[in-house]
């Protein structure tokens, strides 16, 4: 039977790759007894997708992972168990049966919304970010996957809207108040057929304004897939 | 954003530094009484591989009021950014700085870690010198196979525990725990069977060089110190919560020790010495922790721990059962140490049915002369049907371990490593045509390292000179189609010599050595010899007193102050035997061992 779960990834988990989430949750089903129908051949691999990785660094707060079991199971009741595996950092958010009809659900996202959070940045503001709107085309280099060049792109495209917002972030990764905290709500392409990392977004604006944005003091949140 | 994550934004495989893992534990650390901080000196996807710590760990947190967590070396780019946000040496569950914890324990499981052993203290900001050290420091203390000879540590450890640790660990803790200063607890402790209390004791040395005397300066201190020996391992716990760690690490996998120690014999060999004598688990306790293990971790991955798995009494009821239960469960089964007879056979070949890795062979010695001196029992017979066998199964790949620089080693030995690796060239040529197609064999071939307690402790180790002429000479040899061939930096080799047999002196080149920027000597990248190379001048120490030195009968060893209980004249009667000892499953062969606790495995098997 398949399945999708939704789950939330915050705190120190964060620090974990993707393909450390893999095999975190492979082995957390086998932990929790629920058992995954394994594909065929000669390496066999347990049936389960997560619909985009989620980059190393981020929090997410409704990723989503699709499953296939080898028996059904009530859905509350695989969240039950799923949920009694998970370390302080991950929570399953929601469970739910998956008709023949969704199948497939990873495979039909489009964008995703990010909450970017940045501090101590002087010489940058939250219009800094608004105003790429306004642009037509926005160039950064990006780093080639096969051949590791530098490669120009236009990722104006590729953002659907950016908001600035005023709410404070209750969030775990986010307690101290700090002057010059700027905090951006943007949807961006996600998946398969467009993808934007919003590191590039960053660097985009960094290549418009002058000003370095450094990884350490960038917070980003992915709030949802769609 | 606190400090901690701050820096984790900045480095690489931040997850080596969070804990939160799996079966970790996490006690208050207000309701415990003794904080024990777990060292491994190395990476922390090397220190999560090693199971003695899954080990220990388990078994101070099951006692109550005892908290243990973990530590290992951040790498070189974590270092940096903690030493920038003036962080010192944390631990990884509750990210407690280390000096705040009552002890401070390291595992000892190679002497090229000692550099970062000096490290971890530095990073912690503990100074290194045990005199130095007040009440208020941590204690540090030591365990695990180099133990064996603490010597080169003695001036910075305050205690060190030789033998098995499962008892021995949390009755020392314990000990602490009810004493009221440092000073009872380690006038108390020293009596205890396996601890070693350096600072009780004073060395002397001759004119020559060579140790003269150990002095006693506590009267109470025993002389020599008798190992820790846990007579039936069952009695111990085993883990069956096996910490799961979150990135990938070396091993990563459910471990099951089915028996500690040897009864091969190998002259070489330490771990044959002292883990002595082989107690096993049941079948019924092996299948249990399996079972356990693999429900607790959810790991698909299972391995049979020992130093030598088809020795195992229960192998193979417990192997065709292993066998069917992670087959149904997807578990792949990883069985090292594999003596390759016939039952073997058909056990690999299910268990590598769909992707057969390389199979492993360890000769040590290239002529039949050289194994029969090193006492290893393998004939050509045994590897050439072997491999006649693997092949037909469609085997493809073969690896050969050797060592070089073995006693009495001749140049025709080495020529007789090329003959092995040419005959299963012939052979898979014989099998799969003269194209041989995919097939390959691996030589790697490693510097005989002396090690103390064994039946070689006297001998010289080969020059560095002939090491690399021996490097050379078989690199022509093996340049064949289809064979590969390894082989281990000479340096390095010197240096393990150096510490396995050095005395207390050489501390001094250790510490110069760290000063000069040496660490992580274990990894090729960042091996300093230069720094090495000036220690050894600005501390005036002689390098080949200890490596190459070939010592004498009566000669007082540095690490005689520690008794394996092996006999003595055990060590010298095989050191003078060319010919085959057997294995004491045939029968006993007088190791001593027997004189401390029963041999259970004695004479156990027919020819």
């Amino acid at each position: 039977m398949r399945y999708i779960i939704r789950f939330s990834k915050e705190g120190m988990l964060r620090f974990t790759s993707h393909l450390d989430m893999i095999r975190f949750f492979k082995r957390a089903f086998s932990r929790a007894g629920i058992v995954l129908e394994h594909s065929k051949g000669f390496n066999p691999h347990p049936k389960m997708t997560f619909a985009q990785p989620l980059s190393l660094g981020y929090t997410g707060i409704s990723e989503i992972l699709e499953i296939e079991t080898k028996e059904e199971m009530d859905a509350d009741v695989l969240k039950d168990a799923l949920q009694a595996q998970m370390p302080e950092g991950i929570r399953i958010t929601e469970t739910a049966l998956l008709s023949e009809m969704d199948k497939g659900i990873s495979g039909r996202i489009s964008e995703a919304c990010y909450k970017i959070i940045i501090s101590d940045t002087e010489g940058l503001t939250a219009e800094d970010f608004l105003g790429l709107m306004e642009r037509e085309s926005l160039v950064v280099l990006k780093k080639q996957k096969k051949k590791k060049e530098l490669k120009e792109i236009n990722i104006r495209p590729m953002i659907r809207s950016i908001e600035s917002s005023e709410s404070v972030d209750k969030d775990v990764s986010c307690r101290e108040e700090v002057d010059n905290k700027i905090i951006i709500t943007t949807v961006l392409d996600c998946g398969s057929v467009s993808n934007l990392n919003p590191e590039l977004l960053l660097k985009g604006v960094s290549s418009v304004t002058g000003v370095e944005i450094l990884p350490e003091n960038v917070e980003i949140q992915r709030l949802y897939l769609k | 954003m606190n400090k901690l994550e701050r820096i984790l934004k900045k480095v690489e495989k931040p997850a080596r530094y969070i804990g939160g893992e799996v079966n970790s534990v996490c006690k208050d650390p207000s309701e415990v009484n003794v904080r024990f901080a777990f060292g491994f000196p190395d990476l922390y996807e090397i220190g999560m591989s090693y199971m003695g710590m899954q080990i220990l760990y388990n078994i101070l947190n099951r006692e109550e009021g005892i908290f243990c967590e973990r530590v290992f070396a951040p790498a070189r780019d974590m270092e940096e950014e903690m030493k920038k946000a003036g962080i010192p040496l944390f631990s990884l569950e509750t990210k407690t700085p280390v000096k705040e914890f009552d002890f401070f324990g390291f595992t000892l499981q190679y002497e090229m870690s000692y550099t970062n052993i000096l490290h971890m203290m530095h990073l912690a900001g503990i100074p290194f010198r045990a005199e130095e050290r007040d009440e208020s420091w941590p204690l540090i203390i030591g365990g695990g196979p180099c133990a064996y000879n603490p010597e080169p540590l003695a001036d910075f450890f305050d205690l060190f525990l030789i033998g098995d640790g499962e008892l021995l660990l949390p009755e020392v803790v314990r000990l602490y725990e009810n004493s009221s200063s440092k000073d009872e607890f380690l006038k108390k402790a020293c009596e205890i069977d396996g601890v070693y209390v350096p600072s009780f004791y004073a060395v002397h040395y001759n004119e020559d060089g060579t140790v003269k005397e150990f002095e006693k300066l506590y009267e109470k201190a025993p002389l020599p110190v008798r190992r820790a020996l846990i007579d039936d391992i069952q009695e111990v716990e085993f883990p069956v919560r096996n910490i799961v760690p979150y990135i990938g690490t070396v091993h990563d996998r459910a471990v099951v020790e089915t028996f500690r120690g040897c009864t091969r014999g190998c002259r070489f060999c330490q771990a044959g010495m002292i883990y002595r004598p082989v107690r096993e688990r049941t079948p019924e306790k092996v299948m249990e922790l399996a079972r356990e293990q693999l429900k607790n971790t959810g790991h698909d991955e299972l391995s049979l721990l020992s130093l030598s798995t088809s020795d195992y009494s229960g192998f193979e009821p417990v192997v065709m059962e292993l066998m069917k239960e992670c087959r149904e469960k997807e578990v792949s089964l990883s069985l090292p140490s594999l003596r390759l007879d016939s039952f073997s056979f058909d056990v690999l070949n299910e268990i590598q049915k769909y992707r057969k890795s390389g199979l492993t062979f360890a000769p040590e010695a290239g002529t039949q002369r050289l194994r029969n001196v090193i006492n290893k029992s393998i004939t050509e017979e045994d590897i050439f049907d072997s491999v006649r066998k693997a092949i037909e199964l469609g085997w493809k790949q073969i690896k050969l371990y050797f060592m070089i620089g073995l006693p009495t080693e001749t140049y025709e030995d080495l020529d007789g490593i090329a003959e092995i690796a040419k005959k299963i060239l012939d052979i898979n040529y014989e099998i799969n045509g003269r194209k041989g197609g995919r097939f390959n064999v691996t030589v790697s071939v490693s510097n005989f390292v002396p090690k103390p307690h064994t039946p070689f402790q006297w001998r010289g180790q080969d020059s560095y000179d002939n090491f690399i002429e021996k490097h050379n000479y078989l690199r022509e040899k093996l340049k064949m189609r289809n064979v590969t061939f390894n082989y281990h930096d000479s340096p390095i080799s010197v240096l393990e010599a150096v510490f396995a047999r050095g005395d207390r002196r050489t501390g001094e080149l250790l510490e110069q050595a760290y000063r000069n920027g040496c660490m992580f000597d274990g990894w090729s990248e960042s091996f300093n010899l230069r720094g090495w190379e000036d220690a050894f001048e600005m501390t005036g120490t002689d390098m080949k007193f200890y490596s190459q030195r070939e010592r004498a009968y009566d000669e007082v060893l540095p690490w005689d102050i520690i008794d394996s209980f092996i006999r003595k004249e055990y060590l010298m009667a095989e050191n003078e035997k060319s010919e085959i000892t057997q294995d004491c499953r045939l029968g006993c062969t007088g190791c001593g061992i027997n004189r401390e606790t029963e041999c259970r495995l004695a004479g156990s098997k027919k020819a």
